[in-house]
């Protein structure tokens, strides 16, 4: 008895349990970051915890497996449905059990056991629907579609005055598990949007004005296109972030022409606000004109700053063989490429056209080299010589051109800090370029050589 | 607002006394930062060096270093410094001194390093005593039967 109660006060000294003398106020904000299964699970800690889960304002629900390996078990033994049942009736259990304050951010995702059925739809209706009102923040939503299942949001979603963040994601290949009713593009009313994910592959023109004219605030926008008409976009004059993924071909964007295509508004364009963007513009079929319009696009993004071009967009800018002149990208800071071929000529025209780069992210996908030859070129782009502090050069493959090009931006990178070579994973390919390029001679004494 | 604090920060400096002795000596503008301090500044106007009973002089040096540096970027790496026991006497002191934008980060990095553990592995690492009885602790797993599923192994 003597050891027992020692033991306890040695424990009770050496180790406290500090964080329950926290008041419920900071407990259930730490919750407020968790998963709401984590934080339900809190209940079975101690009696001081018991309740704590139920103040959360906070909704996070998830049918995902932690690890595949037990999704692959529940597919082959039939148990998806049983899951998302179980799921349901744990999401259910919150709602009805939890304090009734309004919820100010909800994350619902429905990617691993949805099954086209009265049952898990109108469940998703529901726990949609419980959630909307003028307390609510945040708002994200994905939805596998995989079974022909569209969900269509209500209106009131999209007239929510306080919600300031909204996802929706649904969208495979061709497919789209989410609807937008067109009819509603003219009702969207979100005056404090900030932020706005729409990855879907039925938003049309008519609809994304909808929305751009709707959130008058709008700073982030990350959106699939239909099409890269970029030019009817009536985007607000705040947008500072951009991301699209559009898949172009001549038909699309005819048919897209269709819409609004009498109107001409005064208030398109505003993209010189955008400092960032990310853009992946593939085209499914001939048409060099794309290339231009992603020129011109370029020209109307006149105050970006950090940009990020994916390996199709490359290829439009690159790709072709009758040369399109480039933008001038005035302001680029940070300029991140997947590049579909590496061509040191082209890569050096498009450093010639960033005079004030300091940061290069480049990614050789592709295991060949178009151009063994390498011209002498007459000036170096200014960047090299002034600005350009990081270059990354991930799967290099230590071809002949690559590695002039290193040397090449090694000798003549007057402010160079750091050159990083990444994802080599051939030891002896990792020792050659290292060897190759230590021996180069630097033009800035404070640059370093990494290999990650 | 901004001309307030660059006047103060030009002048007074204050002393903060932590609770095992060590002094402190901070800027006025910085001292703010901490409501809890602010509130005894408003009381007692001449007070030179104020007592921090609740805070070690390890814990409450972190504070001060983290009211003059914080930054979106400083944030972001502060919290992967520190254990969990000093996160957690970080979140105590932040929440005594009053200081919410701190209060907040930590906040986030405690939960974040509980995610999806299991109630066994978080009780031991708050050192939390299961209170419930053996029964209440089966009806809690039977009615939040979901939220035990498919956790990380400890």
């Amino acid at each position: 008895m003597a050891a027992e109660s020692n033991s306890k006060r040695r424990r009770i000294v050496a180790e406290e349990d500090r964080i329950s003398s926290l008041p419920d106020c900071v407990l259930s904000h730490i919750l407020s970051f968790l998963p709401t299964k984590t934080s339900v699970a809190t209940s079975i800690l101690s009696n001081r915890w018991r309740h704590i889960w139920k103040h959360v304002s906070v909704l996070d629900f998830s049918d995902d497996f932690r690890d595949e390996s037990l999704f692959e078990k529940a597919r082959r033994n039939n148990k998806l449905f049983e899951h998302f049942q179980n799921f349901s009736v744990f999401v259910n259990r919150v709602f009805s059990l939890r304090m009734p304050y309004p919820i100010e951010k909800m994350s619902l995702s429905c990617v691993k056991s949805l099954y086209n059925i009265e049952s898990c739809t109108s469940s998703i209706d529901t726990w949609v629907c419980s959630v909307i009102g003028p307390h609510l923040k945040e708002f994200s939503l994905e939805i596998d579609p995989i079974q022909k299942y569209q969900f269509e949001p209500p209106i009131t979603l999209f007239t929510c005055t306080n919600l300031v963040s909204l996802s929706l994601i649904g969208e495979t290949g061709m497919l789209s598990s989410i609807y937008i009713d067109p009819r509603f593009a003219e009702e969207i009313r979100l005056p404090s949007l900030n932020y706005l994910k729409l990855h879907m592959n039925n938003v049309d023109i008519h609809t994304m004005n909808g929305f751009l004219v709707g959130c008058p605030i709008l700073e982030t926008l990350d959106t699939r296109l239909f099409g890269f008409n970029y030019k009817k976009l009536r985007v607000p004059s705040t947008l500072k972030r951009l991301k699209i993924s559009s898949c172009s071909c001549l038909e699309m964007d005819l048919y897209s022409l269709g819409f609004d295509d009498l109107n001409t508004f005064s208030d398109v364009g505003n993209l010189q606000n955008v400092v960032k963007a990310s853009l992946d513009v593939f085209r499914c079929s001939d048409g060099c004109y794309l290339a231009n319009i992603l020129v011109n696009f370029f020209d109307d993004l006149s105050g970006i700053k950090h940009l990020s071009l994916s390996i199709s967009t490359i290829k439009l800018l690159l790709g072709d063989p009758v040369h399109l002149r480039f933008p001038e990208f005035r302001h680029l800071l940070h300029l991140e490429l997947i590049l579909p071929w590496f061509n040191q000529n082209s890569l050096l025209s498009l450093l010639h056209a960033c005079p004030m780069l300091q940061v290069l992210i480049i990614q050789n996908d592709k295991k060949e080299s178009t151009s063994p030859e390498w011209t002498a070129q007459s000036t170096v782009p200014n960047c090299i010589l002034s600005h350009l502090t990081y270059i990354q050069f991930k799967g290099c493959e230590g071809f002949p051109d690559e590695l002039l090009f290193a040397e090449y931006i090694l000798q003549n990178g007057l402010v160079l800090n750091k050159m990083s070579i990444a994802d080599i994973s051939v030891d002896i390919l990792k020792y050659y370029i290292l060897r190759r390029l230590s021996n180069v001679p630097r033009a800035s004494r404070l640059c370093q050589l990494t290999f990650d | 607002m901004a001309e307030e604090k660059s006047q103060a920060s030009s002048s007074k400096m204050l002393t903060l006394k932590a609770s095992d002795g060590v002094l402190f000596e901070v800027e006025l503008n910085i001292a703010k930062e901490m409501k809890t301090v602010q509130a005894y500044i408003d009381d007692c106007e001449d007070i030179e060096t104020i007592p921090i009973p609740n805070v070690l002089g390890k814990h409450l040096a972190i504070v001060i270093e983290y009211i003059k540096k914080t930054n979106e970027e400083y944030d972001a790496e502060f919290e992967k410094q520190w254990n969990m026991d000093d996160l957690q006497l970080l979140l105590l002191a932040a929440n005594y001194l009053n200081i919410s934008g701190l209060q907040e980060c930590l906040c986030k990095a405690i939960a974040k390093r509980i995610e999806n553990k299991s109630p066994e592995y978080v009780r031991k690492v708050f050192n939390i005593e299961n209170d419930h009885s053996p029964e209440e602790e089966a009806k809690l797993r039977k009615e939040y039967k979901w939220a035990f599923e498919g956790v990380d192994k400890d």
